[in-house]
């Protein structure tokens, strides 16, 4: 991992940068009120995507917890809920400033309370509160233990959050009632972007969860080395 | 003992000690009665649409269930029958005891709620078969997802005070689809109408029990 | 996504088709949609009150354009800025646009032009037609004016390059701290064995 690292990192953000390049020199449909906002589609909606895969992920080592407890999947486990969140809390921006400028351009209006923006926003509290019972328990075995626990069960209500009941009101986002699929209104030509943003912010999460999974084992690495050198120093 | 007996027996012995001591049921009707006077107060006589009659009365529900039902795991713990019941019974009975318990208990909250709201606020319920069906699944939602929250709340330092932080947010599906339906009760409405949110207060009822009864004996057990 | 048959002369008026299913077949129905284009539809595009046609099954903007939503195109509806009912209704499925539409020509060329930009002259089908209206609306102020400007090419670019930047910094910070690191745990391991 150490040896192929800088390349995987240096291949990585060139193609999120590619990525960027692409989006703004594709021509794309020009529709009214977006015009080229619709270049977004790019960012916004990968993020979302990303969100997911970090909340699945983060599920997944939960179970892990569970199955076979160790420092190992709780690390890895909240560590992908940290990264999911960063995710989903750019998606939100992207997503606001992308109706404040479109449909609510010229009114005051931040928070259109559009019902995907807010279920959206509840998961994301829903995992804050993963993070605040975090903080609640002292014990280490039991805290991971406990945590698992919520993540599993708060991960059993995301996809009603983010994909059975947006699907059921009406709103702006595609999807929901009344508005054709994301697959119907997409340009097929913006699949060609839009395609490799996903891959490529899926890969940045990838690194950023890796980075901060390694911080997570030096700083306990740390921890155990100089309790280990005062050890030593005292004898 | 079968699993049906033993959960039935922690139903009794939690109903037996409700009754002695009528603690939590007390203050959940204090808060729900309460509550109810502070909207009363704030509304004025005004004439509300059903829809915020319906939001104001979940919304009611939901914030006593997430101050009134912490305890339910804290008292064993501080009166140390846990280990007591960890001994009788299985996890499984003793989670669905306590999930009756905590259904019981939310189901009179939600019937005082509703009926103070009709005298209070003067809320004309049309149909009252669809008002009943909601109120019962929506209160074995709620329980659904609370009775495990509270047993993990029962092991964090600050205990019960934390379930709010931890229930709010998972109960919007739940949320969405009892004032809709609770909506359509008070306008009237056919039960064809209101069968999709019924249908999701139960999804999500089955949901969160099943998780809760895998889950629960990793909370439980030590 | 090419216009194989299209008659130059057909102009293109974005008008969602009245009796399509919904969701239906997004390629066949858009070959209708330009054949079943003459002038006499427009008084049906006009219409905005027709809340009878519900799933207009290529209304491809209101997925992400809502034209019911906040339509500034609407000179006649002004309040549907401020209409929070509005914002969740994309049921009116007419488009707004077509009633002020002036209609473009049909570009044959749908070849990927990487180097057109903002291109006025080429449509897609995906396209509704704002380059030759005025897109009014409430005056915004100074700097939103001016993010605002290039058909918000700018508000696009600084948000994304922003949030670019600030991950690339964040990226190689923590990678700096990573290496501090690594050489602290290493230097206190091999110390500590040295004074055995």
């Amino acid at each position: 991992m150490n040896r192929s690292y800088p390349y995987l990192r240096t291949a990585i953000l060139m193609w999120v940068t590619a990525v960027i390049v692409g989006a703004f020199l594709l021509r794309i449909p020009k529709m009214s009120i977006l015009e080229h906002t619709a270049r977004n589609l790019y960012f916004h909606v990968p993020m979302w995507f990303t969100m997911m895969a970090g909340m699945a992920l983060s599920a997944f080592h939960a179970v892990g917890v569970l199955a076979r407890p160790g420092r190992e999947h709780d690390l890895r486990s909240a560590t992908a809920a940290q990264t999911a969140m960063l995710f989903g809390v750019l998606g939100m921006v992207t997503g606001i400033v992308w109706a404040r400028v479109t449909w609510y351009q010229g009114t005051d209006i931040w928070w259109n309370f559009d019902p995907r923006q807010t279920f959206a926003a509840m998961s994301l509290l829903v995992y804050a509160a993963y993070f605040v019972l975090r903080s609640q328990i002292d014990d280490i075995e039991q805290r991971a233990r406990i945590c698992a626990v919520y993540n599993v069960f708060a991960f059993t209500t995301v996809p009603f959050l983010l994909y059975i009941l947006p699907r059921q009101v009406t709103s702006l986002h595609p999807g929901a009632e009344g508005n054709p699929a994301f697959s119907d209104i997409t340009d097929p030509r913006m699949r060609l972007v839009f395609y490799p943003a996903v891959i490529g912010f899926i890969a940045l999460f990838w690194l950023l969860y890796n980075q901060r999974v390694r911080l997570g084992r030096l700083l306990a690495a740390a921890d155990r080395t100089s309790s280990e050198h005062d050890r030593s120093l005292a004898s | 003992m079968s699993v049906v007996r033993e959960a039935l027996v922690v139903l009794s012995k939690d109903l037996r000690l409700e009754w002695r001591t009528r603690a939590a049921i007390s203050a959940l009707i204090l808060f729900v009665l309460s509550t109810v006077f502070l909207i009363v107060y704030s509304v004025a006589g005004e004439d509300l649409q059903p829809r915020t009659d319906a939001a104001m009365l979940w919304v009611v529900v939901v914030f006593s269930a997430a101050i009134g039902m912490g305890r339910s795991f804290v008292t064993e713990e501080e009166q140390q029958t846990a280990t007591l019941l960890r001994l009788h019974a299985s996890p499984g009975a003793v989670y669905t005891g306590k999930l009756l318990f905590n259904f019981l208990l939310l189901v009179t909250v939600s019937v005082l709620a509703v009926a103070s709201f009709v005298f209070l606020l003067n809320v004309d319920v049309a149909s009252g078969g669809l008002m009943i069906a909601t109120v019962v699944l929506g209160a074995l939602a709620l329980a659904g997802a609370t009775t495990l929250l509270s047993a993990i709340v029962s092991k964090t330092r600050a205990g019960a005070a934390v379930l709010p932080i931890l229930l709010l947010p998972l109960l919007l599906p739940l949320l969405g689809a009892a004032v809709l339906a609770t909506t359509a009760a008070i306008d009237g409405s056919a039960w064809s109408e209101a069968s999709d949110h019924l249908v999701t207060l139960a999804a999500f009822a089955g949901v969160t029990i099943a998780a809760s009864l895998l889950l629960f004996d990793q909370v439980w057990n030590d | 996504m090419t216009m194989a048959s299209s008659n130059p002369d057909v102009r293109i008026v974005w008008h969602p088709v009245v009796d399509a299913e919904p969701g239906g077949d997004a390629s066949a129905t858009q070959g209708a949609a330009v054949a079943g284009n003459p002038p006499a539809n427009q008084a049906a595009t006009i219409d905005q009150a027709a809340t009878i046609d519900q799933a207009a099954a290529i209304d491809q903007d209101a997925a992400i354009d809502p034209n019911a939503a906040i339509d500034h195109d609407a000179a006649i509806d002004q309040d549907a800025a401020i209409d929070p009912n509005a914002v969740i209704d994309p049921n009116a499925a007419i488009d707004q646009n077509a009633a002020i539409d002036q209609a473009a020509a049909i570009d044959q060329d749908a070849a990927i032009d990487p180097n057109a930009v903002r291109d006025s002259t080429a449509v897609t089908p995906y396209d509704s037609v704002w380059a030759q209206t005025g897109v009014p609306g409430q005056q915004s102020t100074g700097i939103e004016r001016q993010l605002l400007k290039e058909d918000k090419l700018y508000t696009v670019l600084a948000v994304v390059l922003i949030i670019w930047f600030g991950i690339v910094l964040f990226i190689l910070r923590t990678d700096r701290k990573l290496q501090r690191l690594e050489r602290r745990v290493d230097n206190r391991s091999t110390s500590s064995s040295r004074d055995d």
